[in-house]
């Protein structure tokens, strides 16, 4: 008789329960909120993105220094150094910083020259917070600014960051490091080139002592038509009534509201203004994960595309083609994607219609590049003030093949920033 | 109205409610994942009566490589025995004086033997047997470069059978100067790219789809240089026909790779070849 009289209540408050749980859970999960994303499916599918965050965000430059101090540059011709790298060093956690040294050139120079050590470099300068999402990793250290991270590879326990424009070194004190995996895929065979550290007017550079070998490249040119960005970009306004103007050099595409896109015809660039993309916060982290989302969305081809720079002052992030660890330069803009952040809510992305996709076998096999000791010199014999000089890289020059049809060949050479432009050393000889 | 009765009301609704709310929760939990849309693509291929294994979602590495079909075949060539072989451009066409005997069960085993043996097949130590390519009137051997096999006649092994199931001969490819051309890059996964077969209208209703592998496919010739890149290759046999028509996709892109009318085999310049 009384479990009669209980089972009432007692199923009641079971079933009460269970629906409190449920909502509880259907409230709690991502899934439910994120059932738009049926529809995004669709689009996924036709981008053929394979290049995630943490790909395009590598670091542009490995340097080791052995234990004898021998620095060396590496590259190989069948992994990418980098993303090994990373993909080893995405475990760690931070507990202690400690500054080292701040202002003093010779010091931070001692320090970029220590030896058995591995150095990833940036060409500008990241955030803590960033570098926790390109490697995955948990530093938990209070947010500031370094483009340079080494890692001791006989002292697993720390870290440094390096920032080449205040010369600021900082040791963070690691858990979980593995030196043992890094010392692994250092040991596959790499391409290996010597290099020492210098300062060029107040910044670090690499310098390479002898003459370089540096294998050549061709590859197919592909050519993306304007409708497929047109179609992908500009037509997302409701009201679709896209404004196509033909000019005599450039075709222009307005959505009459916060698109617009203009292609040159005869360099191919692509100029897209959107004045409608909101940043969450200008943190640079977040700035970067906007730019990739960005990339992304207007689709161009990002296999083998990696960050190159982010130019504070004019709030412009490039991105080069990368073939063989090195970036590809061209004055014209081609194998480069610029985007410029105008403000909270817009910017401006320059592109280019071409890109390298599928390599093709060199005329050449190797090129070879001057030293630094005598491109300095010829420099210098060229009338170009050695003051003027902001930055020297190696790289690869975009040239189209004279003889075969849609075939661009990317020989290496010297690369010299003077007034924030990139040029050829060839072309400062002439 | 007394308090049981009120009590029981409520049950019922709230009863009535968790129903609900479970329907609702194990639905949302569907679409949960990026797969989720590539799921919903291989119901709506089973619902074409597209019958295929489950594709797997691992992402593989490849490589661009370069090579061609040179001289040393010819080479090697002078060192064979049992055979009387003639060259039909850079390919070895031979015939073995003997017909070899392939006892059932044991044509991998009898052929590895033969293969492996250096005075009959040269360079055979790079080539493995392809079950998958292999038909009752032809066995396949690959070549295995960079990694991956290659699945085009510019790297094979093609073993004539007569109709007593005898190896009467055989005609061979070699790639030789072999370069990548590029650092290992990520492929898209098994699945993603058969949906995407599947999307470009290459998969017909009622089709089969027997196997997948990923192999390497010829995509251009440059400068005297086959190119070569990883391809998703799919088995497709259509309902009405006997015969699988090889459909390949871009590993890296996801593109499926046109290479012309896929039924014809005497397509000179064509990857795509049908086996019986």
């Amino acid at each position: 008789m009384k479990l009669r009289q209980l089972w009432l209540p007692a199923g009641l408050v079971t079933a009460i329960l269970v629906s409190l749980g449920l909502s509880g859970m259907l409230w709690t999960n991502p899934a439910h909120s994120n059932l738009s994303s049926r529809t995004k499916v669709t689009k996924n599918t036709d981008s053929s993105n394979n290049t995630t965050f943490q790909d395009i965000y590598l670091p542009a430059q490995i340097v080791s220094t052995s234990k004898t101090g021998q620095q060396e540059m590496l590259t190989n011709n069948r992994i990418n150094v980098a993303s090994e790298l990373r993909d080893k060093m995405s475990r760690f956690t931070a507990t202690d910083v400690q500054e080292i040294s701040e202002h003093n050139s010779k010091k931070y120079l001692a320090q970029l020259r220590q030896k058995d050590t591995v150095l990833l470099n940036y060409n500008s300068a990241m955030t803590v917070n960033f570098f926790r999402k390109a490697f995955g990793n948990q530093l938990k250290i209070p947010n500031q600014r370094f483009n340079r991270v080494q890692l001791p590879l006989n002292d697993p326990d720390h870290l440094y960051l390096l920032n080449d424009q205040t010369l600021h070194v900082v040791k963070v004190k690691l858990k979980n490091n593995h030196a043992g995996k890094l010392r692994h895929v250092l040991s596959d065979q790499m391409v290996k080139h010597p290099v020492s550290f210098m300062m060029l007017n107040g910044k670090p550079v690499l310098s390479y002592a002898n003459s370089v070998k540096l294998k050549a490249y061709s590859y197919q040119l592909t050519q993306q038509t304007q409708s497929y960005y047109a179609n992908r970009i500009m037509t997302t306004n409701s009201n679709s009534s896209m404004q196509i103007k033909h000019h005599k050099n450039s075709t222009t595409y307005d959505d009459h509201g916060f698109r617009h896109m203009s292609v040159n015809k005869t360099t191919d660039a692509v100029t897209f203004t959107n004045y409608n993309s909101q940043v969450k916060s200008s943190s640079f982290v977040n700035t970067m994960n906007h730019i990739y989302q960005q990339l992304v969305m207007v689709g161009m081809p990002l296999d083998g595309m990696r960050f190159f720079d982010y130019d504070t002052g004019s709030d412009t992030a490039v991105f080069r083609t990368y073939v063989g660890g090195l970036p590809v330069y061209d004055d014209r803009g081609y194998g480069a994607i610029q985007m410029k952040v105008l403000d909270q809510t817009s910017y401006q992305m320059t592109f280019s219609l071409d890109s390298l996709q599928v390599p093709i076998p060199p005329v050449q096999s190797t090129a070879t590049v001057v030293s630094t000791k005598t491109l300095m010199t010829e420099l210098k014999n060229a009338g170009v003030r050695h003051d003027k000089i902001e930055d020297i890289q190696l790289g690869y020059e975009w040239t189209r093949d004279k003889t075969l049809e849609k075939a661009v060949n990317l020989s290496p050479t010297w690369f010299i920033k003077v007034d924030g432009h990139w040029r050829t050393y060839q072309q400062y000889l002439s | 109205m007394n308090f049981k009765r009120i009590q029981i009301i409520f049950l019922v609704i709230f009863i009535a409610m968790d129903v609900f709310l479970f329907l609702l929760f194990n639905r949302s939990s569907v679409g949960n994942s990026d797969a989720a849309g590539n799921n919903n693509v291989l119901e709506e291929m089973r619902k074409d009566q597209i019958s295929f294994s489950k594709p797997t979602t691992k992402s593989h590495e490849g490589y661009y490589f370069s090579a061609d079909n040179g001289s040393v075949l010819r080479q090697a060539a002078t060192s064979l025995q049992e055979q009387s072989l003639r060259f039909s451009g850079t390919e070895l066409v031979s015939e073995f004086k003997k017909p070899v005997k392939l006892p059932s069960g044991e044509t991998k085993k009898t052929l590895d033997k033969i293969v492996a043996n250096p005075s009959l097949i040269a360079r055979g130590s790079e080539y493995s047997y392809s079950s998958q390519l292999s038909s009752d009137s032809e066995i396949i051997y690959v070549q295995r470069v960079a990694k991956g096999p290659v699945y085009s006649h510019f790297g094979q092994i093609r073993f004539a059978l007569n109709s007593q199931k005898r190896v009467i001969g055989y005609s061979q490819n070699y790639l030789e100067n072999v370069k990548l051309l590029k650092e290992a890059s990520k492929t898209i996964s098994e699945e993603r790219a058969l949906t995407w077969l599947y999307q470009y209208n290459e998969i017909p209703n009622g089709a089969k789809v027997a196997w997948s592998n990923l192999a390497y496919t010829r995509l251009l010739t440059a400068r005297g240089q086959y190119v070569f890149l990883p391809t998703w290759v799919f088995a497709v046999k259509i309902s009405s026909s006997s015969t699988f028509v090889l459909k390949r996709v871009n590993a890296y892109t996801g593109e499926v790779i046109k290479t012309g009318d896929g039924n014809q085999t005497s397509n000179a310049n064509s990857e795509i070849f049908t086996i019986t």
